[in-house]
């Protein structure tokens, strides 16, 4: 592959340097055969494509969406990011990255790049890939699974990728810090902006899914109550007794989870400690506002980071198994391509496909919170310029891989079970019957005894409206795990392993975002009044902490009190900010390439840019302005206040609209900012002038050569 | 087909009419025998590079770097001044949903 190779005298050459794109390293295949193969697998994929698309009728298996997902990455992966990195970004191969040219030993290091990769990754995987497609599988697998492959390929790969290597040749610059100097004072405002009402809005909307995955069953809540215990025991065994053995520590950790979880079986049949431990969901919002307050207060080592640790051995582990479970048992799906509910009319969220699909699965496909990682730790870390295509285009193709494993999780579900789990009682009604009654007659029969007899394998007293995602996603793990490794009998185990699973990423979300939101604030209250700046000082931490949990915890008291189920508009407010923030960045990277003077090639970005404010803007005019009142604020506050009702759900509603509707105008300024500047750059008014850090000849190629 | 290297003349020799029963089943597990060091060479450095990447992961390449920056031997102490040291960065590190 041809790069960009910086000369002595200043000026550029195209040349072929790096092993990695030389001819002679691509000739050890012949290329006849590297056709074929890339034909075979292309074919391959559009096979798969074209089966999961197509098929009606009768079930599929889910290895077809395996296939498709991973046939596309793989042609995307060898060609379209190659294409990226060689025509758009021109990697330099002999440029020294900051992480060589700064190195520390402690924020800048320079790191193996199968390290970088799977730090990288375990940074971006979270809960969200998930719980999206879950989610929204209330369309079928169909349009979901599309935009989780075609989003990621085409979107979310290629925002990480830019990003990375934009922020890897500004010293690692964060995104806001991007915008501020290559779109102006605005752009950074705004960035910073939405940053902080995403980790506001994510951290209600994430707390709402333990809460309703946790409200009357005795046997999760014991098992969550007891990680953190375990995590101050954690703390303490590293700081005291095995200094620095992290590893050994989570794998303890891991144990002394699985016995809660067992010993969780004990409790929830003890009829006086599963009254102890059968909550109500104020009472658990409550608990976990607490616990949020005390997690950002309380010092990092003795519950924050063993809890980082124990959240991500979990994370690796089971998503490591459920790709083995489900290429183990190659499940069949039972959700069809496409419902009835492709209307607007679904029960789990109200909408139409477009927008709200892909306002709902934003993680698995395009997530705006990615280039913050890709401009935090990540650009520190990585040795070679050559690399941030593998780290940062691969790591979301293996962060899309989850999202399509939790699309099978959910359709492997039979749909009036899949119904019966994830629909508010608001909508299908408050008893069992009336809820089965309900789904039935949407065409997805269902049966109180089957949800009963559903709901006693997993060992909880009831699976219906237990909304939010997780309970749905655990069924599904549980049933996979269950046909595979154990049996029915160990059904319910699987099931807490996956409620556990979910709720310890959230919780650990949950205090490392109020961390991340309470520094941001001492970062901008510092700027009025220096003391509240000083991020050491407790009054400072109390007030900024009480702040952050303030504010989250009223977005999820909202949920909980929310008749039509609070997630049905929180998650969406989620998505929305989110896509919004994927838009700056994208905004961000269309403006450098602007002024890398590589304007042809600008679609590369510009296309994703477009489509996420097409999505964005219109789901956000939806949620605001549309005359439904499961979809818009506006007309279910004018709805509540002709019933007469509590004068709070109005007020809730009002204030929904506001946050969606300041946020798009923020991001709108953006826009408009960065279309003034590229405007002034291709007319010529303005000189264009990039901030990259200068030209360093790397020492670690030639290291590397011998 | 191959030329024979350890006579004096290069004999043109088929090794099927020429070998023995036991030489040909040496020959025939020799391949994959040969194989073997290759496998376990490859499964090591995956090993190894499953280990970096979890202790990278988490923080005991970092605090290895710390120990060896600061010329300290593992201890309580050397890990608390790890700990707060790191706490800073660890605590404003996104994390994505």
């Amino acid at each position: 592959m041809a790069v960009l190779v910086r000369q002595a005298d200043g000026g550029c050459a195209a040349r072929s340097f790096s092993p990695k794109y030389s001819p002679e390293a691509e000739s050890y295949m012949p290329k006849m055969f590297r056709v074929l193969l890339w034909t075979a697998v292309s074919l391959l994929g559009a096979m798969a494509l074209a089966t999961i698309a197509f098929h009606r009728g009768e079930q599929i298996n889910a290895m077809w969406l395996i296939v498709a997902a991973v046939a596309t990455y793989a042609v995307g992966y060898r060609f379209y990011s190659k294409f990226i990195a060689a025509k758009l970004l021109a990697i330099d191969p002999l440029r020294a990255t900051p992480a060589e040219r700064l190195d520390n030993g402690r924020d800048f290091v320079p790191t193996n790049k199968w390290v970088v990769f799977g730090h990288h990754f375990a940074a971006i995987a979270g809960p969200g890939p998930l719980v999206g497609p879950v989610l929204a599988a209330q369309f079928g697998y169909l349009p979901g699974t599309l935009w989780i492959i075609v989003g990621a390929v085409v979107g979310g790969c290629v925002q990480d990728f830019v990003i990375l290597l934009f922020s890897v040749r500004r010293d690692g610059k964060s995104l806001t810090e991007m915008a501020k100097s290559e779109i102006g004072k605005i752009g950074g405002f705004v960035a910073y902006l939405a940053v902080i009402s995403i980790i506001i809005i994510l951290l209600g909307a994430v707390a709402l899914i333990v809460v309703n995955a946790l409200k009357s069953s005795p046997w999760g809540t014991f098992t969550i109550a007891m990680t953190m215990p375990i995590a101050v025991l954690m703390g303490l065994y590293l700081r005291r007794i095995r200094p620095g053995k992290v590893l050994e520590t989570s794998l303890m950790g891991f144990v002394l989870v699985l016995a809660a979880i067992i010993g969780g079986q004990w409790v929830a049949q003890s009829p006086s400690w599963a009254a102890v431990f059968t909550l109500t969901a104020p009472t658990l919002a409550i608990l976990i506002i607490i616990y949020g307050f005390a997690a950002s207060a309380l010092p990092v080592w003795l519950l924050l980071a063993p809890r980082d640790y124990l959240s991500t051995f979990v994370k690796l582990g089971t998503i490591c198994l459920l790709a083995i479970g489900i290429v183990a048992v190659r499940p069949s799906l039972h959700m069809p391509p496409l419902t009835r509910f492709a209307d607007g009319t679904g029960p789990v969220f109200a909408g139409t496909i477009f927008p709200f699909a892909f306002i709902t699965i934003a993680c698995g496909a395009v997530s705006g919170f990615h280039s913050l990682i890709s401009s935090g730790t990540t650009p520190k870390l990585i040795r070679r310029e050559t690399e941030t295509r593998m780290v940062g285009y691969g790591g979301m193709m293996a962060e899309s891989l989850v999202a399509v494993m939790a699309m099978i999780a959910a359709c492997v579900l039979q749909p009036g079970v899949y119904f019966a789990v994830n629909s508010p009682a608001g909508i299908v009604g408050q008893t069992p019957d009336a809820a089965v009654t309900t789904i039935s007659n949407w065409g997805f029969p269902v049966t109180a005894a089957e949800m009963s007899s559903l709901a006693h394998a997993v060992g909880e007293q009831t699976l219906f409206n237990r909304t939010g995602g997780a309970p749905a996603f655990a069924v599904g793990m549980a049933h996979i795990f269950s046909s595979s490794l154990g049996g029915q009998a160990v059904m319910a185990i699987w099931y807490h392993f996956a409620i556990m699973f979910e709720a310890l990423f959230i919780l650990t979300i949950l205090d490392a975002g109020t961390r991340v939101g309470r520094f941001m604030v001492q970062d901008a209250l510092g700027h009025i009044w220096k003391p509240l700046g000083r991020t050491s000082w407790y009054p400072s931490i109390l007030f900024t902490s009480g702040l952050i949990v303030a504010a989250w915890g009223y977005f999820l008291w909202q949920g909980v009190k929310d008749p039509l189920g609070g997630i049905n508009s929180l998650w969406p407010l989620f998505g929305i900010c989110n896509q919004l923030l994927a838009g700056v960045a994208l905004c961000v990277a269309t403006t450098i390439i602007i002024k890398m003077g590589r304007v042809r090639y600008v679609l590369v970005t510009l296309i994703p840019l477009c489509w996420l404010v097409a999505v964005t803007f219109i789901a956000a005019y939806h949620k605001v302005l549309n005359p439904n009142p499961r979809i818009g604020f506006l007309a279910h506050a004018r709805q509540l206040e002709a019933a007469g009702a509590n004068a709070r759900l109005i007020f809730n509603d009002r204030l929904d609209a506001a946050v969606a509707g300041v946020l798009v105008i923020l991001v709108a300024v953006v826009l408009i900012e960065s279309l003034l500047e590229w405007v002034r750059i291709l007319s010529g008014t303005k000189v264009a002038e990039i901030r990259e850090a200068p030209f360093v000849m790397t020492k670690l190629a030639l290291e590397e050569r011998g | 087909m191959k030329f024979s290297t350890d006579t004096a003349f290069p004999l043109v020799c088929h090794p099927e009419r020429s070998e023995s029963p036991a030489q040909r089943t040496i020959r025939a597990v020799e391949g994959p025998l040969r194989l073997f060091p290759a496998l376990c060479s490859h499964m090591n450095r995956a090993h190894r590079m499953t280990l970096a990447i979890l202790r990278e992961i988490f923080d005991e390449s970092a605090y290895a770097r710390f120990l060896s920056r600061h010329q300290l031997p593992p201890s309580r102490a050397s890990y608390a001044a790890f700990q707060n040291e790191h706490q800073h960065g660890n605590a404003r590190r996104p994390r994505c949903c």
